[in-house]
């Protein structure tokens, strides 16, 4: 147990130990923020996900209205904190300090129930007892701060040709009434004139201007700081920690919304002990900006199965697949909920990915480049590997590039690591592994069905669809030839 | 408040359908562009009345309202000048207001605080200026305009809310106030009020007050800083020890510009509700010189009576691009136009140059300019506001436009465009449509397609060479230009 409250870990957070490429590549990236993706990279132990998946089952569903209004409030704390510490003087600092105090005050009720009905989990449910005398401390001394304050807040500048310019006890208020710019507003309204409001523009205090104001108001200042310095320890750090965590929480609850409003399902995995994929209706995330419907797909990785060839045609929904399986696994090896009907996961150490990159400036070239990523990845391979690669080696010559490929696979799946293989080379289907595939409705010209199968392949990336529709395909390009001939 | 001589509530109605740039393609079509160029040389002028030609057709109130502004300035010519003077000298005081504004800001800006000061001090002295000018000048305008009897209501609310201002019983207070503001002496002691808002800034500098330098002490107070704890005489005092007085010199002249931006305000907006006032004026000073140009010729005009039976009717109409291309001392021939609601529209034939297109731009001008409160090149024309669409062939602006589609396809597009937008009691004009197709085959399409505007309720004027027949047009009339470009009744009607 640390010696703070957390609502996702049960220790101090754990190494980043995935690679950025990896979340970017099943398409997370471009879906969530940064501290979320941070949160991602980290492992989890095997109760810290117990923890969490007991969390966002209480988030998306029992108390997701609670948990929405407590990260309001929190967004309060963290505004006023932010505030605070960017104090450029003493009159300043007693301000925004008196108003997170405010802040805490009106946010500590929410924070101790939520904790004490256990919703934050055990660290906060003991943690937040403990603060209940300082927050009615807090609450008694609120009024007499206040008073202070607006005392304190008011002064009269005098300018004078040939003396200092002087700070002095404000004013009687009925001189304020008339003032010129006071008067003109008066004359206004009784012309039934409606002018726009004045942009307020405050200005920051010197600290010249802020010692002359402090002085002046020296009894006030002296009774301000008294009445602030009981209240310096009070766990406002705590509160931000709850927010950063309350944030990364609702941000996955916000993605998986997205995902159920498109049509997927959403389920929390159960956690196996051995490397196992198995999931029905698994769907791509990374297509919810698009918009376009999305189909849903199973996994069956497991036992002696655990490396996987995937070939098809062009279009056909292999990457799509592809960052399926990666999208989900990351989620649910971090506890999170899944775009699944069911599935039971193995949360996988060591994830990775191999996507083609544009070609470096170096000399090796791509080929070269990704047969080293592609040799690290093997080299580190173990069972407790899950690698998903995508068009590797497709940037040389057929032979060389299908044997690549072939020994790669065949080196992984000795070591017991799991994973995807996607590639058009079609004679992988001989490799022994085996083999996925993106399955077309030959009935219906060749329409895509985006769902992916295991088979013996397809033999063909059906190309002469997408060709046909530009006019390219061999019958039109035979028809106008007829016709030109015809014409001549 | 908002007050205008164009719109009785005070302002425009929200948008229709019909969208700015079909009106000024209209415009166009009608050639009331060219025409209205020569009859108004002044730019402001011709800009005003074509925005209001190429707006939405007001409301018949709004109509109304206009007409009787109109009806009001032609017969006393010397209140709109009046009025015009008032404004035009409105728009001058602003005008240096604005200029002398940005200059204050520009010497703010330049250097130090106590420019900051010295330019913040010039602002407030330019615009208690320039309030209490436009307050005069109210004043003055508001004594003159008393002795005018007014009739229309646009006018007399004009003139009854300047009286408003000027007579307002707090207006003396403020121009006495705003009388030391004018000049403000840099050898005065200025106090101002500062007030913290909840984050410790200062929310609001408020200038106060400005007195005679009083004598300097004769022993100076020593200062305050330094750990020396203060006399009891120095407790409400605390002399400021920032360095080069950066902050509080900007805090005073914070405090002078903030009364300045108050009073700038006020003077806006009041120069906001009276100067708009100013651009619907241009539209009535180029009503009063369309009649007199018009009248120079010869030529009558009129403001139409406004009908609500559907009623399009004209005595002596004419084109007035006709007047302004044709040389001084030519007769410009005049024609009736007679489309009473059971008439679902003309059809107007000819030989060419017999003024058939002619006689169509009358009746669109007249319509257009009628409904906008204008007055019409007619005698008399009793007419029922409503909206007005058109179809003019061009080919040359489909050949240009480089569309993939053919012409006829172009020109079928936009006519079941026009056919689309006019809605039920409505004018649809036809100038010369489908020229490029067949004439059986044109005359047959024409003919199916009036009948269904006939049947929508949607009254039509159809310029065409083709022999459209009038069965299934109940009592739609045939009109013929004949070679003196008088148009004359055919003697044949729908079935």
């Amino acid at each position: 147990m640390t010696n703070f409250p957390s609502l996702l870990w049960r220790g101090a957070p754990a190494p980043v130990t995935l690679a950025k490429s990896t979340l970017a590549d099943c398409g997370l990236a471009a879906l969530l923020p940064a501290r979320t993706l941070d949160w991602l990279a980290r492992r989890a132990t095997r109760e810290e996900i117990a923890d969490r998946q007991a969390l966002f089952a209480r988030l998306r569903e029992s108390d997701a209205d609670r948990f929405a209004a407590l990260q309001c409030e929190l967004d309060r704390v963290a505004a006023a904190h932010h505030a605070a510490t960017g104090a450029a003087t003493e009159i300043e600092a007693l301000a925004l300090r008196l108003s997170l105090l405010r802040v805490y005050a009106a946010v500590f009720p929410t924070v101790a129930e939520m904790a004490q009905a256990g919703l934050l989990g055990v660290s906060h449910a003991t943690f937040w007892p403990t603060q209940t005398e300082a927050h009615a401390a807090l609450v008694a001394a609120l009024p007499a701060l206040e008073e202070t304050m607006a005392a304190l807040a008011r002064v009269t500048l005098n300018r004078s040709p040939h003396a200092p310019m002087a700070l002095t006890d404000p004013l009687e208020t009925g001189l304020d009434e008339a003032a010129p710019a006071r008067r003109v507003d008066a004359f206004a309204a009784s012309l039934g004139l409606t002018l726009p409001a004045a942009k307020p523009s405050p200005i920051r205090l010197d600290e010249g201007v802020s010692t002359g104001w402090l002085t002046l108001h020296r009894c006030e200042a002296d009774r301000l700081r008294a009445l602030l310095a009981p209240f310096a320890d009070l766990p406002i750090g705590t509160l931000l920690i709850c927010r950063d965590e309350l944030e990364i929480c609702t941000s996955i609850c916000a993605l998986l919304s997205r995902a159920a409003g498109a049509g997927c399902s959403v389920c929390t995995p159960q956690m196996c002990d051995c490397p196992t994929f198995d999931a029905d209706g698994i769907c791509d995330l990374a297509l919810l900006p698009s918009g376009c419907a999305i189909v849903p797909n199973d996994v069956r990785i497991g036992g002696e199965r655990r490396f996987f060839f995937l070939t098809g045609a062009n279009g056909g929904g292999k990457t799509t697949y592809l960052r399926a399986l990666v999208g989900g696994l990351l989620l649910a090896r971090a506890g999170c909920p899944i775009a699944a009907e069911r599935a039971a996961v193995y949360p996988w150490p060591d994830v990775a990915t191999h996507f083609p990159l544009d070609e470096a400036f170096s000399a090796s070239g791509r080929f070269v480049d990704e047969q080293n990523r592609a040799d690290a990845m093997a080299d580190r391979a173990s069972a407790d590997s899950f690698f998903a690669f995508n068009e590797t080696f497709s940037g040389t010559d057929h032979d060389k590039g299908l044997s690549a490929v072939l020994r790669l696979a065949r080196r992984l799946a000795d070591t017991g690591a799991s994973g995807l293989f996607v590639t058009h080379f079609h004679a992988v289907a001989a490799s022994g592994l085996p083999l996925l595939s993106a399955v077309v409705d030959e009935q219906d010209g060749g329409r895509r069905t985006y769902r992916i199968v295991e088979s013996g392949g397809t033999g063909s990336s059906f190309a002469r669809d997408i060709l046909r529709k530009y006019k390219l395909d061999a019958a039109s390009l035979a028809a106008r030839q007829a016709r030109e001939e015809g014409g001549q | 408040m908002t007050h205008s001589l164009l719109w009785c509530a005070g302002h425009a109605p929200a948008p229709e359908r019909t969208r700015t740039e079909d009106r000024d393609a209209l415009l166009a079509a009608l050639s009331l562009d060219r025409a209205l160029t020569v009859i108004l040389p002044d730019v402001a002028e011709r800009r005003a009345l074509a925005a209001i030609l190429t707006a939405p057709p007001p409301p018949p109130d709004d109509i109304r309202y206009r007409q009787d502004v109109m009806r009001e300035l032609l017969a006393a010519p010397t209140l709109l000048d009046e009025l015009r003077s008032l404004l035009a000298r409105l728009a001058e005081l602003k005008a240096r207001a604005d200029e002398g504004r940005r200059a204050a800001i520009a010497a703010q800006s330049r250097s130090g605080e106590e420019a900051l000061f010295s330019g913040a001090k010039s602002r407030l002295e330019m615009a208690a200026l320039s309030l209490r000018r436009t307050l005069l000048l109210l004043r003055e305008a508001d004594a003159r305009l008393a002795t005018r009897p007014l009739v229309s209501d646009g006018l007399r609310a004009l003139v009854a809310r300047i009286h408003a201002v000027a007579a307002s019983p707090d207006t003396p207070e403020m121009l006495a106030r705003l009388a030391p503001l004018c000049t403000l002496s840099e050898n005065a002691d200025y106090r101002f009020a500062l007030a913290l808002d909840g984050d410790g800034r200062v929310a609001e500098c408020l200038f106060l007050d400005r007195a005679p330098h009083a004598a300097p002490p004769q022993t100076p107070k020593k200062r305050l800083f330094g750990g020396r704890k203060p006399e009891p005489e120095e407790a409400h005092k605390a002399v400021l020890s920032s360095p080069r007085m950066i902050l509080p010199r900007r805090l005073a002249a914070e405090g002078l510009s903030d009364a300045a931006i108050a009073i700038e305000r006020l003077t806006s907006a009041l120069m906001g509700e009276l100067l708009p006032v100013a651009r619907e004026l241009s539209f009535y000073a180029a009503g009063l010189r369309f009649v007199a140009y018009l009248a120079a010729r010869g030529l009558p005009t009129v403001l139409p009576a406004l009908a609500a039976d559907g009623t399009r009717c004209a005595v002596g109409l004419y084109d007035p691009y006709l007047a302004t291309a044709l040389p001084t001392g030519a007769t410009v021939v005049r024609n009736d136009l007679d489309l009473p609601p059971a008439c679902p529209g003309l059809v107007v034939t000819g030989q060419n140059n017999a003024g058939k297109t002619v006689y169509l731009r009358a009746v669109g001008s007249m319509m257009l300019l009628g409904q906008a409160g204008f007055p019409v090149c007619a005698e008399a024309a009793p007419l029922t506001p409503a909206g007005l669409h058109s179809c003019f062939a061009s080919a040359e602006r489909i050949e240009r436009a480089g569309s993939e589609a053919g012409r006829f396809e172009e020109e079928v597009r936009a006519l079941a465009e026009a056919v689309e937008a006019a809605g039920a009691g409505e004018l649809l004009l036809l100038n010369e449509p489908f020229q490029t197709t067949a004439y059986a085959e044109g005359a047959a399409g024409l003919c199916a397609i009036l009948r269904y505007l006939t049947a929508r309720d949607t009254q039509w004027v159809l310029v065409t060479h083709l022999d459209v027949p009038l069965d299934g047009l109940a009592e739609a009339r045939r009109l013929v230009c004949l070679s003196d470009h008088r148009v004359v009744e055919k003697g044949e009607k729908g079935a």
